[in-house]
């Protein structure tokens, strides 16, 4: 039935799979269906503009009077993002640890599976899952523009959704990481909320606070939200920036994986 | 290769406390050796140890001539483990768990499975997070001979077993061996090694006490007797019986220990009508303190 850890994931995460994948979907359709009230709304319009910068900031400073602003703002910057965040983090605060803690990692450790390829499976697991939570919001948002009669360049949303979903691996990698490197679950928690928190709060604000100004570069979130996808395009420095954060940690995990004990 | 398991100096501390300090161990290929010691002597944390899920602080571990740490996968796969705590999937049915563990290890043989699920009376077809902590401990027996492999190590794997498939167990631990192939088994219950095993070793406090065989444990055991006759018992009936002591003589009643083969004591007291023969499985711990002294004990 399984003959590799990631099939067995996948099988083990179907439910999991399905819910976010429904919540992502009924969320992008939504908000895609709600540009009709305000994306036209020139009330709305004005009335976004006259917020102070600082909570402009907060939807990416972009402004919502076009479908592909609306929707850098909305989706690609707020709500989707926050919502596969939640599913990142979960899913990789239990990848490892959670198997760790039911006793389920040395069982499988016991076999001829190595700690690399337990963890590399998990993180490829990972992978397919978040690929197929963001495939599924593309559609959403596809099905969404079509009942508003809007359309968009079919390539930049899929180099945003590319984006989005190196992104949401950031996350979940960093996550795998933490606990690969810890084996304990509230502490690979208490990092991986606290690390992003942080870089959520510096990106925002040093768009707004003078002294905080630069601060942005260290945080990915600079990567995936300031080349706004949606309207530019890939920025293919970014993505790269994304993409080696992303081997950075997978690396740096394993090594911190390999030198540990495993908990019983 | 002459040892299937060789270590040198191994150690493990946690913080201040050494949780094992210089175990040598040297495991003759195709034997069944027992690793005896209560519980918290450090048995599971040198067969955690050899199955690299955790590093020694000193030491060296060679499993089948291969380095425990640098080449544990390849180890893994010549290797069938169970420990009497192991955890399950508990979502999958025993088939599914097996066939799973079989692919994992790319050795899956449905019908080893199959003969020994027969053998075992498991059932693979309900969920295991269902099972009884004995049928659980079935379908882990399954897992760990299922691909035929050289070593056992095997960790309290009697736990939860009843009689009856215990007996099936100490037979295919028999079989095993006698196809050339060696187990590690670790206890806390003698008789259960005593029936199994043809080396012991002892551990307690983390330090290795003794490593002997199975016929030296003979010569040095002790077995205790409570033996009512239908005369007065005196101390002239145990008259040329070896190893005797601790004698308590209480009208027909003879209470007694016997250091060593017990076979010249049994031939004295058929010599009387006997109404009752009772003997009492000593604790390790008992065993321990009689054998070793107090210093093995740690000044318990």
């Amino acid at each position: 039935m399984f003959n590799s850890i990631v099939s067995k994931t996948l099988y083990d995460k179907r439910a999991m799979i399905l819910a976010w994948s429904l919540g992502v979907f009924a969320l992008n359709l939504f908000v895609v269906v709600l540009f009709a009230e305000f994306g036209r709304n020139s009330a709305l319009q004005e009335q976004y503009r006259s917020l102070p910068a600082s909570l402009q900031a907060f939807t990416g400073s972009l402004g919502i009077d076009t479908i592909s602003r609306y929707l850098s703002s909305l989706l690609y910057f707020n709500n989707a993002t926050m919502l596969l965040w939640i599913m990142a983090i979960g899913y990789g605060v239990n990848a490892i640890v959670g198997e760790e803690e039911r006793g389920t990692l040395e069982t499988t450790l016991a076999t001829r599976v190595s700690k690399m390829r337990f963890y590399s499976q998990k993180l490829a697991a990972g992978m397919i899952i978040f690929a197929i939570v963001n495939i599924v919001g593309l559609i959403a948002i596809w099905i969404g523009l079509a009942l508003i009669s809007e359309s968009m360049d079919p390539i930049r949303l899929l180099q945003a959704t590319l984006m989005l979903w190196i992104y949401t691996a950031l996350l979940g990698v960093f996550a795998l990481a933490v606990g690969a490197a810890t084996g304990r679950k509230s502490l690979t928690i208490g990092i991986t909320t606290v690390t992003i928190a942080i870089m959520l709060i510096v990106y925002t604000f040093s768009q707004s606070v003078s002294w905080m100004k630069g601060f942005e570069l260290i945080t990915w979130n600079y990567y995936y939200a300031h080349p706004q996808t949606v309207i530019n395009g890939l920025n293919f420095t970014d993505l790269a920036v994304l993409v080696g954060s992303i081997v950075a940690i997978y690396g740096l995990g394993y090594i911190l994986f390999k030198a540990r004990d495993i908990h019983n | 290769m002459v040892s299937a398991i060789e270590t040198l100096g191994l150690s493990k501390q946690y913080g201040k406390h050494w949780a094992i300090r210089g175990v040598e161990l040297v495991v003759p290929v195709g034997s069944v050796y027992g690793f005896l010691g209560p519980n918290g002597a450090g048995k599971t944390t040198t067969i955690r140890t050899l199955m690299n899920f955790i590093a020694p602080t000193r030491g060296i571990a060679n499993v089948l001539g291969l380095d425990s740490q640098e080449q544990s996968a390849q180890i893994h796969s010549k290797v069938g483990y169970l420990t009497g705590d192991l955890e399950y999937y508990g979502n999958l049915t025993g088939r599914q768990y097996l066939a799973y563990m079989g692919n994992l290890q790319r050795q899956l043989n449905p019908r080893n499975i199959n003969k020994l699920s027969k053998r075992l009376r498991a059932d693979l077809n309900q969920k295991i997070g269902k099972l009884s902590r004995g049928n659980k401990q079935k379908i882990g027996l399954i897992a760990a001979f299922q691909h035929q492999p050289e070593l056992l190590i095997l960790d309290e794997p009697t736990s939860g077993l009843d009689p009856i498939i215990l007996q099936v167990f100490v037979a295919m631990v028999g079989e095993h061996q006698h196809s050339g192939r060696t187990t590690f088994i670790s206890s806390h219950i003698l008789a259960e090694v005593e029936q199994m095993c043809d080396m012991v070793c002892f551990i307690n406090k983390g330090r290795i006490l003794e490593s002997l065989t199975l016929q030296k444990l003979y010569e040095k055991s002790i077995h205790e007797f409570d033996v009512v006759l239908d005369v007065t018992a005196n101390r002239a009936m145990l008259n040329g019986v070896r190893g005797v002591r601790e004698v308590v003589i209480n009208g027909n009643v003879i209470h007694c220990r016997i250091a060593g083969p017990v076979d010249n004591f049994i031939k004295a007291m058929s010599k009387q009508h006997v109404r009752s023969f009772s003997t009492r499985d000593l604790s390790l711990e008992d065993v321990f303190f009689k054998m070793y002294g107090k210093e093995a004990m740690g000044g318990v």
